[in-house]
């Protein structure tokens, strides 16, 4: 019956999302969601995050997507405490296929992750007070 | 303006956005939780860009906020919700 329903389920799954994740450093990590057909080939680039741990918890400060088949865009976090964020292309690939910009904006992410994490911190000192925050 | 021009201009638009932002904790607290996007009062290339973003994110099923740029010193940036 297992069996059975694997097989059910399988023919009707038009599309198959991928999860990994990697660690930067020990306070710094990577995840990124991608979805493909069922054929392997790419469909969307869900979300490719920089998490950042502050206080014990994981927090993205920055995530590129290209939800609906858009254009690939990054999102910023503005502060420590509320999930808003500034949405914008500055400076983001937009010309390849979605095996390319996926593979960017991890390079992007790995490259610049101190720089996005220092801005992040930097602008969020008034609310983080003295909390000691690892760079790396 | 140049390309380099322009892309120093947004990135310099986006910081300034978020540092207002948070030294203003009552526009976060009325747009907890929203992706705010940035409109120049004098680049409109970028507004386009930007314009089509905001039909995105709204597919997306995002709350969208506009944060519209002003020449004011003492009000620079003024807000609005983006609706479909």
């Amino acid at each position: 019956m297992k069996n059975k329903n694997k097989q059910y389920r399988k023919h009707f799954v038009k599309e198959d999302k991928h999860a990994s994740q990697f660690a930067l450093s020990l306070n710094n990590r990577i995840t990124y969601v991608y979805k493909t057909d069922r054929q392997g080939i790419m469909m969307e680039i869900t979300c490719v995050s920089l998490e950042i741990n502050i206080l014990d918890q994981w927090i993205t400060i920055i995530f590129y997507d290209n939800h609906h088949a858009g254009k690939l865009h990054r999102h910023t976090r503005i502060a420590y405490n509320d999930e808003a964020d500034i949405t914008d292309y500055k400076n983001v690939k937009m010309k390849g296929s979605l095996n390319n910009l996926l593979t960017w904006s991890i390079k992007d992410i790995q490259n610049n992750f101190i720089i996005y994490k220092r801005k992040f911190i930097k602008r969020n000192r008034p609310i983080l007070n003295d909390v000691e925050i690892e760079e790396y | 303006m140049s390309k380099a021009q322009q892309v120093n201009l947004n990135m310099q638009l986006s910081e300034e956005l978020a540092t207002f932002i948070i030294t203003n904790p009552k526009i976060l607290k009325k747009y907890s939780g929203c992706s705010y996007v940035v409109f120049s009062y004098k680049n409109k290339e970028l507004n386009e860009l930007n314009n089509e973003l905001v039909i995105g994110l709204i597919n997306e099923g995002k709350n969208v906020v506009k944060a519209i740029q002003t020449s004011d010193k003492n009000f620079p940036w003024k807000f609005s919700t983006a609706l479909n």
